[in-house]
């Protein structure tokens, strides 16, 4: 039944995919046009009074590793991913609610036979746009004849995968609360604005994993982070046996 | 004969401090159409919610084929409900497919047959069937599946006299394979013609439990008249 369901989604997915690919090629394409408008003498001349130094800022600009940290994967890339996780949880259930179709498979099929069909399949097309995402930069970036780490692509493509799936299952439990598809996009965003906001406090820094998905630390110590990883797929897991048992107790 | 629901003291208190079923009791006895009757707002579909596992009993005991039907429902029930609502963006054969794929005991052959029964356009979208067509393919889906127990809510709702005479008869063949029916519907004289047994909800409470026949003995000619003078007598205590 996951498999039915992975094709019921697979137009969402594919358009998905479309966009994460398309976003991806203007940075890569862009990159001589940045570093020129870097060059112009006018940029150089207000660079001399930046406390870094303008060989300093020169130095980085030239660094292909920075400038896709700068421009995808400390950026884009991880909005992306969030945007992909909450477009594929935010109708899983509360579609089904808002059309009263649940009783077309509700008493066929277990409770455990729906709600994992649903989650599962949602759960595999958002860790694979994201991970697609990062990959297709890099082998963009190679095409294009341009060196990038290719330690630091897989440690940021994990990062931002177990951080978009960490976030799906939120929006999957927020799909699962209402009965209608516009409520849980806007618990979502809320959500997402909120951990962002705690991420400028220094006492609940912790809940934001945004900033541990395009991590900057990744170009010095080329490190996963396997602890906070871990907590990431921990809590995603959590989460599921949450909504799970949420389910179970709900009536349809 | 086997009971193949039992309702025992059924209490179903919605949010809100909302009643819907208030303490009621019956049976049904396995190989009967049995009728769920009662004015808007007695109780008739959250009985059948409960019976399919779609929501939990307040307080009180449901069995369905001895087991709680709360929340994994029984693969031997086959539901129509009174919303007879389908993937619009999908074709007819392409929603059979779907519903194939988990629906247990399905057979592709009886629902095509039903379709020509029913005179069901096959390769359309579901949105451009009208609300008749809609509960045509929803009533071809569900008996299109050989299980012990069908719940139908309203199966002929919105249907032409044509295509409710068929329905009617598809009952009746199914019945008479020796499966159980529960039957809810407004349309009293189409219950008369099929069910046997009933029961009469008023605001969460049964009115009436026993035969058809014993009914109009007691209340009148027929079972319109019967349903209307038991309703109107309890309105007049």
């Amino acid at each position: 039944m996951t498999f039915v369901e992975f094709k019921m989604n697979s137009m969402k997915a594919i358009i998905l995919i479309a966009i994460v690919i398309g976003l991806s090629l203007v940075p890569v394409l862009s990159h001589n046009l940045v570093t020129g408008i870097f060059g112009s003498p006018e940029v150089q001349q207000n660079l001399k009074n930046n406390p870094i130094g303008q060989q300093g800022l020169n130095a980085i600009l030239s660094n292909y590793n920075f400038y896709s940290y700068a421009e995808w994967y400390g950026g884009n890339y991880n909005f992306l991913s969030i945007i992909v996780a909450i477009v594929m949880s935010f109708s899983l259930f509360s579609k089904d609610k808002e059309h009263k179709t649940f009783y077309i498979m509700a008493g066929r099929m277990t409770r455990w036979e729906i709600f994992s069909s649903r989650v599962f399949a949602g759960y595999i097309w958002t860790a694979a746009i994201v991970i697609i995402g990062g990959l297709f930069y890099y082998l963009l970036s190679s095409a294009m004849g341009y060196a990038l780490s290719g330690t630091m692509v897989a440690i940021w493509t994990a990062r931002a995968t177990a951080g978009a799936v960490l976030f799906y299952q939120i929006g999957a439990y927020t799909s699962m609360l209402f009965s209608s598809q516009s409520r849980p996009i806007l618990l979502d965003i809320a959500i997402f604005a909120g951990l962002l906001t705690a991420g400028a406090f220094k006492q609940t820094k912790f809940l934001d994993f945004f900033n541990y998905m395009g991590g900057e630390d990744v170009m010095i110590k080329q490190s996963l982070g396997v602890l906070t990883f871990s907590i990431l797929l921990i809590i995603s897991a959590g989460l599921f046996v949450l909504e799970y048992f949420h389910f179970r107790s709900s009536d349809l | 004969m086997d009971t193949i629901v039992r309702f025992d003291k059924v209490k179903k208190v919605y949010a809100g401090d909302v009643k819907a079923l208030d303490g009621i009791s019956f049976e049904v006895s396995s190989g009967n159409i049995f009728a769920i009757l009662g004015p808007n707002g007695a109780g008739k579909t959250t009985t059948l919610k409960i019976i399919m596992g779609l929501i939990k009993q307040t307080d009180g005991v449901v069995e369905v084929m001895g087991t709680e039907p709360f929340p994994d429902g029984n693969k031997e029930i086959s539901f129509v409900p009174e919303e007879k609502n389908l993937y619009d963006g999908m074709k007819v054969s392409k929603m059979k497919d779907y519903f194939s794929a988990f629906a247990p005991k399905f057979s592709e052959e009886k629902f095509d047959d039903l379709c020509k029964r029913l005179d069901l356009t096959y390769q359309r979208k579901i949105k451009a069937l009208s609300q008749g067509n809609k509960t045509k393919l929803y009533l071809a889906l569900a008996l299109s599946q050989d299980v012990k127990l069908y719940l139908l809510d309203e199966p002929t709702l919105g249907l032409d006299p044509v295509a409710r005479a068929e329905v009617l008869e598809l009952v009746k063949e199914i019945a008479g394979k020796g499966k159980t029916i529960i039957y809810s519907s407004q349309i009293l004289s189409e219950v008369e013609e099929v069910c046997d047994h009933l029961i009469i909800l008023k605001s969460g409470t049964i009115l009436y439990k026993g035969t058809i026949e014993s009914l109009k003995e007691t209340n009148g000619e027929n079972l319109s008249k019967a349903f209307l003078n038991l309703v109107r007598k309890d309105e007049n205590k």
